[in-house]
């Protein structure tokens, strides 16, 4: 299962950038926002769906398939690969950039301005909340189901799950 | 009598509305090296992924060494090599990475066998597998299936792209792998030469049917091929030849290919005969083709004819 691991890890690096990317902007968007909260959940959604779709298109293909499903590994020790790989490819899109916003607002508040490192709290909690999008990315993409709309059910689950909390 | 190593019992699998493997029952027995041959589209490679429990079937049911295929264990798996089609390997990894992210899980695995199969293909370990040519990837790829010594082995057109002197080798090396009578190959594959160096068993698909299932030897005794001359007023009586696999016009003659002919078929022919029958000698591709191009349409004149399954 390792070695699953380490070679999805290596798949994902140069993506990792990429997601850096996406959320430092986001960070810098709403460096001196209170309610941040709401953009790092759709933020993270995208990150954690985008990841989960790079992880799972290329071993669609039934030469991809076959060559990595056939080894003595459950299939399911291969998802728990693929998912432990992504959690530590989102952590470290979602984590940095956010500490960072927390030292950049530690800095600056509450003397100079209304706000401390503690006001990025819910945001993190919030971004961990949208990796449900990750499994749920694989998952739709592995169901045989053809029709789009049952294909999808992993999706919508996480969608209620992870974006209930916004607006309930 | 040894039990089977792989058995199916009227496996079906539609994609769609279309058949793609229809009630195929078959065994493949320990030992030996058995082709599975046909056309593309014949259903060899979709009967293969069902086999590796890559592929549910809509109906009906498939044991590999006594476990149903859908439910395949770690354990089991370990004893089945793999080849898929079109020798498939990540390009980003070097080949001695492939050969660390193959061995995980498996008991065996023999270094030297794979430095060897790769050493003959002209492959250095630090190789990148983007950088391989086709040949060299199938190299690759058949010394990550064989290192860990399974006992059966599953080999999805393992000649596709490979040269002259790369096929011998493989050959001999699925020989000598299944020589000791102790493992078994299952190869899909479209070179008849090659079908008829080293298999011990043929089987033939068409349309997702299995129309042949006997050793390579008794197929060949079995179907017959006579060089008949027939006049127009007769043509439509081929057809009802008991047995008849594959008929063609060559010249003014008709070359027809027949199973189990017997002292009746010979009546039937010299009766519709202009002149008299001539039997010609058929090689082992020769047999395979008239099977397969009974099938295609565009090489046989008769929209339908009976034939003869063995």
């Amino acid at each position: 299962m390792m070695t699953i691991f380490k070679k999805e890890l290596r798949d994902l690096l140069p993506w990792i950038v990429v997601g850096v990317i996406v959320i430092s902007a986001l960070c810098w968007y709403g460096k001196e926002d209170s309610g941040i909260a709401f953009l790092f959940t759709i933020g993270g959604a995208v990150v954690a769906f985008g990841l989960g779709l790079l992880q799972t298109v290329g071993d669609l293909r039934t030469e991809a398939k076959g060559y990595l499903l056939h080894r003595p590994f459950n299939v399911s020790s291969v998802f728990v690969a693929k998912l432990v790989a992504g959690v530590v490819a989102y952590c470290v899109c979602i984590i940095p950039p956010l500490l960072a916003l927390m030292i950049y607002r530690a800095s600056l508040g509450p003397d100079i301005r209304p706000q401390s490192a503690w006001d990025v709290v819910p945001a993190l909690l919030m971004s961990l909340v949208a990796f449900s999008f990750h499994p749920a990315a694989i998952w739709t993409m592995c169901r045989p189901a053809k029709w789009f709309g049952t294909k999808a059910i992993p999706v919508a689950v996480a969608a209620l799950g992870g974006l209930r909390p916004l607006f309930f | 009598m040894f039990e089977p190593v792989i058995r199916t019992d009227r496996l079906t699998r539609y994609f769609g509305k279309r058949c793609v493997v229809s009630d195929l029952d078959m065994k493949i027995v320990p030992g030996q090296v058995t082709a599975l041959m046909g056309l593309n589209g014949a259903g060899k490679t979709t009967t293969i992924r069902i086999l590796m429990g890559l592929l549910r079937p809509t109906r009906g049911r498939c044991t590999v060494f006594g476990e149903d295929s859908a439910q395949l264990t770690p354990e089991t798996r370990m004893r089945i090599g793999y080849l898929v089609e079109g020798h498939f390997l990540y390009r980003n990894m070097r080949v001695n990475q492939c050969a660390k992210f193959q061995r995980s899980g498996y008991s065996r695995w023999d270094d030297t066998l794979f430095d060897d199969v790769v050493a003959h293909f002209g492959i250095r370990p630090s190789n990148r597998i983007g950088e391989l040519s086709r040949g060299q990837r199938a190299g690759v790829a058949l010394g990550l299936v064989l290192a860990p010594d399974p006992e059966l082995l599953v080999l999805d057109d393992p000649a596709l792209g490979l040269d002259p002197v790369s096929r011998r080798a493989l050959n001999e090396t699925l020989v000598e792998f299944a020589g000791q009578g102790k493992r078994t190959v299952l190869l899909s594959t479209h070179l008849l030469d090659d079908v008829e160096r080293v298999a011990d068993r043929v089987m033939v698909l068409v349309d997702g049917r299995l129309r042949v299932e006997t050793s390579t030897e008794d197929f060949i005794n079995r179907v017959s091929g006579f060089s008949v001359e027939i006049s127009p007023a007769n043509v439509d009586q081929i057809g009802s030849i008991s047995g008849l696999i594959e008929a063609r016009k060559r010249g003014g003659r008709f070359l027809l290919a027949i199973a189990d002919a017997d002292d009746q078929t010979m009546a039937v022919l010299q009766a519709i005969s202009d002149s008299a029958v001539e039997t010609t000698e058929l090689g082992f591709a020769d047999c395979v083709l008239s099977y397969l191009t009974s099938k295609r349409g565009d090489q046989s004149f008769l929209g339908t004819q009976k034939s003869g399954a063995i």
